[in-house]
């Protein structure tokens, strides 16, 4: 099954923007067992797009095309096809639907250039948008599937997985089902892992193909096979792995800190609050990002000052002079406070620097105060990170929801990780 | 001036790397006039890139491959180059100087898989590596110049400022180089902007390019010229739209 990627958009060419779309796709698509085995991109001219449509048709079997579907003039991809296929355009009355009463909803008349999006080739099937106002496309062209997406992410994504993935499933059951398993961990990096397996597992099988992909902050841990039949080899390199790493394995796929956490408070029928400076209300939007937590979180404090620290989180002012706004006591007595005010059974307070100003000999940029747990038994540590502005508080967020996590969860082993960027 | 990518990789097709290699390239180039026209990313399988090297040479003026320069099996530019080109590979003197050099200096020998970033099509001259131990090379094929450079950001990027980007502008003085205004908008949308635009200057000149970049949550209007000749259109088009606002 020969699946091609075509990539339209000016902003593509000239560097602008930085392509992730096609990495996504190939991710998803991997899911039904498929491949990307060529991926071209153009600008936004409807005789290259058009041509290269009409070439990739004869090359292959599935072709994605992703871009080019707004209301716009440079918007060419619905005429591209048609230009391709020798069809006519015309107002495509579901896609049509779709458009009037998107706008509709958002208390808008659709215009004459929100229309242009109800204008497909003749012939095509709609791939629905669950997000936005362009619908995605569909036509078989020289035996070739030719589906067309939106270039914005949002959009692509949810296409993506409600729509186009189920679509070729069911239309090509007999492709693999997915074949790789995906692990998430936190606390360990990619050298670190890799060293580990190679000395606990020296006997790990070659048909179980071991990949990383390293992202801020989480690891994903890859275990691929490419035959059904080694699955009984991969459950049991999964199960080597979690005695390996048990405590830094956060779950499976997609799964991120918060919604583990999240899942966990929600078993123990238990509330967390978040009392944050230097992170600015980071680690509550991961928490509020998650659909349902309101069960769970029910405020947070971002006490940026000094003063709301004192008057809102009830911080000692003598402690705050004495000590500074990033120290042990203040932290704790910040979590304190946010406890007090929400009436939650668990804290996280961080109070930090993060930079690039602001720092001394004492307290570098990079340092922060953390402190969480339950309210009969609140921790504190100090931690150095290093890092960029933004990269410092991802991590300072990060590492205070897993400490919760480890809480949450009963264990006792301080992470390695943790370990070794305490200071002081 | 026709610019083709070619873009090899088995972590860029399984979507395990981000490509951003192709932006820097594509900004660099900019610098002198060069626009990229297309851009095709293939997986490291040698068939597939002695083919696509071969056909992007003979519909375009420059070729800029990037990636598969390393020493290891799955590194197949200079195999699939002197496939399109129906030459040999031989050890290249001048390539071969560098990476022994540059492996003496940290301290080891040449191995034989360093050695074989040495090995390159017979007839290419070197594109210096300022930064690592694989040469570029460049070659040309069908009246296309084909440029191959590395996948490591830090290498392909001083090889670009430091010797394509001089060496094309030698070679090319007579490209202008284009301009772009960009102007960042809040609260309207694409479709709002390019019906109010459609409706208010029907008179829009065909020498600016009115392009569009919908992020979360600005909106960027792109006007571009490719002669500075212009560009007294972006400043009057920009300021327009606001003065017509003003009176719907």
């Amino acid at each position: 099954m020969k699946l091609h990627l075509l990539l339209t958009g000016n902003e593509l060419m000239s560097g602008d923007t930085v392509d992730s779309n096609s990495s996504r796709i190939a991710q998803q698509l991997a899911r039904c067992g498929l491949r990307v085995t060529r991926k071209v991109t153009v600008g936004d001219d409807l005789a290259l797009l058009g041509n290269e449509i009409r070439q990739a048709s004869e090359a292959c079997d599935i072709l994605l095309v992703n871009g080019g579907l707004g209301p716009t003039i440079d918007d060419l991809t619905a005429r591209a096809l048609a230009l391709a296929a020798h069809v006519e355009l015309h107002e495509h009355p579901e896609a049509s639907r779709h458009v009037t009463s998107w706008c509709r909803k958002r208390g808008f008349p659709a215009n004459a250039a929100n229309m242009t999006q109800a204008m497909l080739p003749v012939g095509t099937d709609i791939l629905a948008n669950p997000v936005g106002s362009a619908v995605g496309f569909s036509l078989n062209l020289n035996n070739c599937l030719v589906l067309c997406t939106p270039g914005v992410p949002g959009e692509l994504t949810a296409m993506l997985e409600q729509v186009i993935v189920p679509m070729l499933q069911a239309r090509f059951p007999h492709i693999g089902s997915p074949s790789t398993l995906r692990v998430k961990t936190f606390g360990i990096g990619e050298s670190g892992f890799q060293q580990r397996v190679s000395d606990a597992l020296p006997d790990w099988p070659q048909e179980v193909e071991l990949g990383f992909r390293a992202g801020a902050p989480l690891l994903e841990i890859k275990l691929s096979i490419n035959d059904a039949r080694h699955a009984g080899l991969r459950d049991q390199c999964q199960r080597q792995l979690v005695e390996l790493f048990g405590d830094h394995i956060i779950g499976y796929d997609d799964i991120t800190l918060a919604e583990c956490v999240i899942d966990l408070l929600k078993k123990s029928s238990a509330k967390l609050t978040t009392a944050e400076s230097c992170t600015g209300g980071l680690i509550a939007s991961l928490i509020t990002e998650v659909a349902g937590a309101s069960q769970v979180f029910e405020a947070g404090v971002v006490s940026y000052s000094n003063a709301i620290k004192e008057s809102v989180l009830n911080v000692s002012a003598a402690d705050l002079l004495e000590h500074g706004a990033v120290s042990e006591p203040v932290v704790r007595q910040m979590a304190h406070g946010a406890l007090a005010v929400s009436n939650a059974d668990y804290a996280i307070a961080v109070s930090g620097i993060a930079g690039p100003d602001g720092g001394s000999d004492d307290k570098p940029v990079g340092t922060v105060w953390v402190a969480w747990g339950h309210k009969e038994n609140i921790k504190t540590s100090k931690l150095y990170f290093p890092l960029a502005r933004k990269l410092f508080q991802t991590m300072t967020a990060a590492v205070t929801l897993d400490l919760i996590r480890r809480e949450l969860s009963g264990i006792k082993a301080e992470s390695r990780y943790f370990a070794s960027r305490k200071v002081g | 001036m026709k610019l083709h990518l070619l873009l090899t990789g088995n972590e860029l097709m399984s979507g395990d790397t981000v490509d951003s290699n192709s932006s820097r390239i594509a900004q660099q180039l900019a610098r002198c006039g060069l626009r990229v026209t297309r851009k095709v990313t293939v997986g490291d399988d040698l068939a597939l890139l002695g083919n696509e090297i071969r056909q992007a040479s003979e519909a375009c003026d420059i070729l800029l491959v990037n990636g598969g320069l390393g020493p290891t099996i799955d590194d197949l530019t200079a195999r699939a180059l002197a496939l399109a080109a129906h030459v040999e590979l031989h050890e290249h003197p001048e390539a071969s100087r560098h990476v022994t050099s540059w492996c003496r200096k940290r301290g080891f020998p040449a191995n034989a898989a360093n050695m074989t970033q040495a090995m390159l099509p017979v007839g290419t001259d070197i594109l210096a590596n300022p930064v690592g131990s694989a040469v570029g090379f460049s070659l040309n094929l069908n009246n296309c110049l084909v440029l191959c450079t590395p996948g490591v950001p830090g290498e392909l990027t001083a090889m670009l400022e430091q010797v394509i980007v001089p060496m094309l502008q030698a070679r090319f003085p007579h490209i202008g180089s284009p301009s772009t205004l960009r102007v960042k908008t809040f609260g309207i949308g694409e479709s709002g902007f390019q019906q109010r635009v459609s409706d208010a200057l029907p008179d829009w000149p065909q020498e600016v390019e009115l392009g569009f970049r919908a992020g979360a949550p600005l909106l960027e209007i792109k006007l571009s010229i490719n002669d500075a000749r212009h560009s007294i259109w972006p400043c009057i088009l920009s300021t327009q739209p606001a003065a017509k606002m003003k009176t719907i």
